[in-house]
């Protein structure tokens, strides 16, 4: 049985109104513990709407959620329970941080999901650790932090809600290219170290072949595609036609093959082009001797 | 949830009065309070209150729309018509029980003020269900232009640009506000149950995100806009100009005349 299960999930806003626009159409997925699953789509495709559904801060029209075989939905009042599950990390979270010190900031998630100040403590510096923000940064104010450094702050407050599923829309947008790699290995050694189930919603197909067991291709509210990322990311031509595309080494790869027909092209990172490309050269190379 | 507050009341559609120059519109508005506080008797007020009707109906917006704006102001009328029937001690005695006695005159008085109120509120409505704030907010500045005369110019057109600004930022702080409560509810915040004092903690996670960003808003805006060279109101031209057309003056008119007849009804009856 699936960890995470998402069935039939519809969103209508402003349902029975002349306004109402259906965001996500009978979306429909499923993840196992542990596995990282990439969502891609182009802005307005119901991405973040989706996402907003996973710990039931949006009900859906219909469809559902279930998280080890049980509805989020089944008890209301037992949402909160839900979110101490199911951390979500929004665009820009750097914006809500509020407390007077980076270790209050962090503290604030494990303290509304009634931790024990011990087990707080332990989670706070478990989060900063993963996120390499050292220590004598937990007594700052947030504030005076840099750009970089609250947003790891923030996801840090997430992490240390210690969520067995954790979903992150757009987690480095606007970062360097050392403050993305930062992030991903966070994301990484969570996963490791807690089993848990990542969900990343980008922008950057590079990232998502770098990172991700499978990915969620939304196109105007449903499912186009779904499926590991190499399946996904050999509908190059789809992809293009819904604005989006394959990572770039994908695509120079593919040109090269037009040109190479014994080339494999089917690959997601520049290593792996590299050894493609390498095979080809030596077996080309012994065919020339 | 926070999305269906709105600010102001602007109503739109394509009526008259909806066309009208916000200069005239606000300037009438005034007109018609003093014309509606010299009414003296009930056939100045009726005229008034049936050329209000008009107007009403003119703006081609829902009846429902004005009955929302005088709910709110009922109690304060309640209130003072029973204040007026208590203590206004002239006429004829229409009941007397233990220390209370109700006289004609205080009956009269408070349905006239009543009525007053009521033609008050409607008429005021007219002008917010009719212009956007940006209109009412330019027809303020250029109402109050000839204060450059006594060295006032710049503050008044900071005033209504500081006015602009604020109605601007509404709808995005209102996103904003939705974007951190959403956030900080991932994060397990509670914001609905609790006392009074628990909800108010609740907020400081919210309030606290939400001025950090307004005031670097600000900043932003404020470089964005002197990157665009504005330094004030000095030689800033329009793109928009208030312009008088024939309906504006015809309706200046109209109240002159309304105020005419409510002087003679005054007089007469």
């Amino acid at each position: 049985m699936s960890f995470l299960k998402v069935e039939g999930l519809t969103h209508i806003f402003g349902e029975g109104t002349p306004y109402s626009k259906t965001a996500i159409k009978n979306v429909s997925f499923s993840l196992e513990k542990g596995e990282i699953l990439g969502i891609i789509g182009h802005t307005g495709s119901g991405k973040s709407t989706l996402v907003s559904h996973l710990n039931g801060l949006m009900k859906a029209t219909s469809g559902k959620v279930l998280i080890d075989s049980k509805d989020i939905w089944e008890n209301p009042k037992e949402i909160k329970k839900v979110r101490s599950k199911v951390g979500l990390v929004f665009q820009y979270p750097e914006y809500q941080l509020f407390e007077e010190t980076v270790f209050k900031d962090i503290a604030f998630g494990p303290k509304n999901i009634g931790m024990t100040d011990e087990q707080i403590t332990g989670s706070v510096l478990n989060a900063a650790k993963l996120m390499k923000i050292k220590d004598e940064l937990l007594e700052k104010s947030p504030f005076d932090l840099s750009g970089g450094q609250k947003r790891r702050v923030a996801i840090a407050g997430v992490m240390a809600m210690e969520p067995e599923i954790i979903v992150f829309d757009e987690p480095t947008a606007g970062l360097d290219p050392k403050g993305r790699e930062t992030i991903f290995k966070a994301i990484y050694d969570y996963r490791k170290e807690h089993n848990a189930t990542v969900v990343i919603v980008s922008h950057s197909m590079e990232d998502i072949a770098a990172v991700c067991d499978k990915v969620l291709v939304m196109n105007g509210g449903e499912v186009a595609h779904f499926g590991t990322t190499r399946e996904v990311f050999s509908n190059l031509d789809d992809l293009k036609k819904m604005g989006l595309n394959v990572p770039l080494i994908t695509n120079v790869m593919l040109e090269l093959k037009a040109k190479y027909k014994k080339l494999d092209a089917n690959v997601l990172t520049v290593d792996e082009a590299v050894n493609s490309l390498l095979k080809l050269l030596v077996k080309g190379g012994k065919e020339n001797a | 949830m926070l999305k269906d507050i709105t600010f102001g009341q602007y109503f739109p559609s394509n009526s008259v009065v909806h066309k009208l120059d916000a200069r005239v519109k606000l300037v009438l508005l005034v007109l018609q309070i003093v014309t509606i506080f010299i009414c003296k008797n009930f056939v100045s007020l009726g005229i008034i209150a049936l050329f209000t009707l008009v107007v009403l109906f003119f703006t081609k917006i829902p009846i429902k729309l004005y009955f929302k704006s005088i709910k709110v102001i009922i109690p304060i009328i309640i209130f003072t018509a029973i204040l007026n029937v208590f203590y206004i001690k002239t006429g004829v005695v229409l009941l007397s029980f233990w220390k209370i006695t109700i006289w004609s005159d205080g009956i009269t008085k408070a349905i006239f003020m009543a009525a007053r109120v009521l033609i008050l509120i409607l008429i005021s409505s007219v002008l917010t269900y009719t212009t956007t704030p940006n209109d009412l907010t330019d027809g303020i500045e250029r109402l109050l232009k000839p204060l450059k005369f006594i060295g006032l110019g710049q503050a008044v057109h900071t005033m209504s640009m500081m006015m602009t600004i604020a109605l601007r930022f509404i709808p995005t702080l209102i996103e904003e506000t939705d974007k951190i409560m959403s956030a900080q509810k991932a994060r397990g915040a509670d914001l609905e149950s609790g006392g009074i004092v628990q909800k108010v903690k609740a907020l400081l996670p919210i309030l606290i995100p939400l001025l950090i960003s307004s005031v670097r808003r600000a900043y932003e805006l404020a470089e964005a806009m002197e990157c665009r060279c504005y330094n004030g109101g000095k030689g800033r031209i329009r793109m928009k100009r208030l312009k008088m057309a024939l309906k504006d003056y015809i309706s200046v008119l109209l109240c002159v005349v309304v105020l005419g007849f409510i002087i003679v009804a005054n007089n007469l009856f």
